[in-house]
């Protein structure tokens, strides 16, 4: 034999590996021939900007609990100590702070993204629900979180959400004292929120996004126009309008995550915060179990349901109201009858339900951020009977909509 | 879209309305703090003025590390931190975060809205706080000032009232008009300083992020253009 025919060690070595390594196929698969619809507008980048927000809030995270003491006497004077003495310890602590807020903002647009163009419709609905059980476990992330810097606010936003418990019927009480860990919030209570803030509801949510994004994957991007684009990887039924991932969609990522970034960043280093809606003057104050605060109002991405809670006379309703909110928009994609997927080929009924909607939902967040006033409680409780509305008569107004005719290919 | 847009912000706009028509009785204009965050001379004069007529009683124990606070004679040791038994009963807030709890318009009227009354055990009041613990420190430099309509007594609707439409001065303190004007915003600018001693920084480090953003905004913007033309062929076949 030739010595020149034998392999090479070298080469050896590269084709064990390539029989065996699966990231070229992982690639090619998720990347180079993941097909797109190629009329995705502005409001499909949301979703990247919340892997984005998703990885500060991980990697900023992980360097503020290297400081970060949580115990009650302790909590309070070492975030101050991150904020004063750890180098770039603020910026950290102000990207962390920020970033909830922005998570926030960025998962509603996108969520509003899925209703506008109906991104919840068959074949997609388990993507819509996995996304919902992400906004769930981001809701308890953000409580959790908000409860560890130990200030005013931290302390009686625990104590007030923790004793929605005891309204429980029967096992309220002892359901409380399992939360709280303790007869009062305390230190007790401090520890396990850090413990389920660190660990076991991140962990949750990585693996939700995994499921969401395994499942888009599975049936493919909706596109603002909601018709069928075949993006399955065959060449011989690819739609004319389907253009790869990368390099197209990853350019144009790119240009909206430089811009979301700035955006970010603006308010990180000059506002963040923002006017007391992404952090609280009154949480600048420790954690005082004696003396309540003047008013207790909810954070901006939970005001909605807080303002539902307030308006409603008992308690245990009002926790009902909450969870009825939630849960109605999981079975939304049940829920729509029209023949057409996007707002744009719905008729006048499905977009006054939908201005409304919004109306009711911004509105409810806005009067669950101010102190609670008779008037107030009037328009939040007829806010309440539109976002019910909203989905309780969907199947009956998406059917009698007069639709658009949709076009064969998507639109620009 | 602009409809929803315009809807959106007249849904925040409702709630100030409201806010509007509950104004409290007592309610005194903020008067714009003339603090500049990065004179740094100012606040080296507030942080002495803090030593001098501050630290008797107020704390500022999350700046036992500040050089600047440090170098004005503010140390760890030299803060009430051990008196046990206050008059009246009331602990001083420590100051450390005041500008972030209160705001530094607060502070700047706060400072300036004290008056004479007689029925308080200290023989001042404060138009902002009323019946506050804190006792006359800055009339002796301001001057003595007394009510003029009664504290309560609020104009015609929505119109501003600030301190000084409802305080009179009848007596000169140590210090005129504009160099207690000038102390107070130092003092504010140094609680200001006091609450974020990294603020000047991460102004800085903020610009410099932004202009890296923007060249990168106009590579990212060119590289999406550039590949972005074969799409535009799609279009039409």
């Amino acid at each position: 034999m030739a010595a020149d025919k034998v392999p090479s060690k070298k080469q050896s070595i590269e084709s064990w590996f390539a029989a065996r390594n699966p990231w070229p196929l992982f690639w090619e698969k998720n990347v180079t021939h993941y097909y797109l619809p190629r009329n995705l507008n502005f409001w499909y980048l949301f979703g990247a900007f919340s892997l984005v927000m998703f990885a500060i809030q991980i990697i900023s995270g992980i360097w503020l609990v290297m400081e970060y003491v949580p115990t009650a006497s302790g909590a309070f004077t070492s975030v101050e100590h991150i904020m004063r003495e750890v180098h770039w310890g603020w910026l950290l602590r102000y990207m962390h702070t920020t970033g909830a807020s922005v998570f926030f903002a960025v998962i509603y647009l996108h969520m509003y993204k899925s209703i506008m163009y109906g991104s919840y419709r068959a074949p997609r609905e388990l993507v819509w629900l996995a996304g919902m059980i992400i906004y769930i476990i981001l809701l308890m992330e953000a409580f959790t979180g908000y409860v560890l810097p130990w200030g005013q606010m931290s302390y009686w936003a625990a104590t007030v959400i923790t004793s929605f418990a005891s309204s429980i019927p029967y096992f309220g009480d002892t359901i409380l004292l399992w939360l709280r860990g303790d007869y009062n919030v305390g230190n007790v209570t401090l520890h396990r929120f850090f413990a389920l803030h660190i660990i076991a509801i991140p962990l949750l949510l990585t693996i939700m996004i995994i499921v969401h994004l395994k499942a888009l994957r599975r049936v493919g991007s909706n596109n603002p126009d909601g018709i069928d684009v075949n993006t399955k990887n065959e060449l011989q039924s690819l739609s004319l309008d389907a253009i790869p991932f990368h390099p197209y969609y990853t350019v144009k990522d790119l240009l909206g995550v430089v811009v979301f970034l700035s955006v970010f960043c603006y308010i990180l280093f000059f506002i963040p915060q923002f006017g007391g809606l992404f952090l609280e003057p009154t949480n600048y104050i420790p954690a005082n179990p004696l003396q309540t605060p003047n008013e207790i109002t909810s954070t901006w991405y939970m005001s909605p349901f807080y303002a539902m809670l307030r308006a409603i006379p008992y308690k245990l309703m009002g926790l009902l109201t909450i969870a009825a909110a939630i849960a109605i928009m999981f079975v939304l994609p049940w829920l729509d009858r029209s023949p057409v997927r996007s707002l744009r080929y719905k008729g006048l009924l499905s977009k006054i339900a939908m201005l409304a909607f919004i109306i009711s939902f911004v509105g409810l967040g806005v009067i669950g951020h101010e102190p609670i006033t008779p008037g107030r409680m009037i328009l939040a409780r007829i806010f309440i009977i539109i976002y019910f509305s909203f989905f309780l008569l969907m199947p009956i107004y998406s059917v009698l909509d007069k639709v658009k005719p949709l076009p064969k290919r998507v639109t620009d | 879209m602009r409809c929803f847009i315009a809807i959106i912000l007249l849904m925040f706009y409702v709630p100030s309305l409201q806010a509007a028509s509950v104004l409290s009785p007592n309610e005194i204009t903020l008067s714009k703090a003339p603090i500049n965050r990065s004179d740094m001379v100012s606040i080296k004069r507030g942080a002495k003025f803090f030593a001098a007529n501050c630290m008797s009683c107020h704390t500022l124990v999350y700046l036992q590390y500040d050089e600047i606070a440090k170098a004005a004679g503010i140390t760890i040791d030299k803060m009430p931190l051990h008196i046990t038994s206050w008059p009246y009963g009331i602990k001083p807030p420590d100051l450390s975060l005041e500008a972030n709890v209160r705001g530094v318009d607060w502070l700047y009227t706060y400072l300036h809205s004290f008056y004479q009354d007689s029925s308080r055990p200290t023989g001042v009041n404060n138009l902002l706080m009323p019946n506050t613990a804190m006792p006359g420190v800055m009339l002796i430099l301001q001057g003595q000032q007394i009510v003029e309509h009664g504290p309560f007594d609020v104009g015609v609707f929505n119109k501003s009232i600030y301190w000084y439409n409802q305080l009179t001065l009848i007596d000169s303190g140590s210090m005129s008009s504009s160099q207690f004007d000038e102390s107070v915003t130092d003092l504010v600018n140094f609680l200001a300083y006091a609450a974020e001693p990294y603020h000047k920084k991460q102004h800085a480090v903020g610009m410099a992020v932004l202009g890296f953003f923007l060249v990168m905004f106009l590579l990212a913007y060119l590289l999406k253009k550039e590949y972005w033309k074969d799409v535009e062929k799609l279009r039409n076949k």
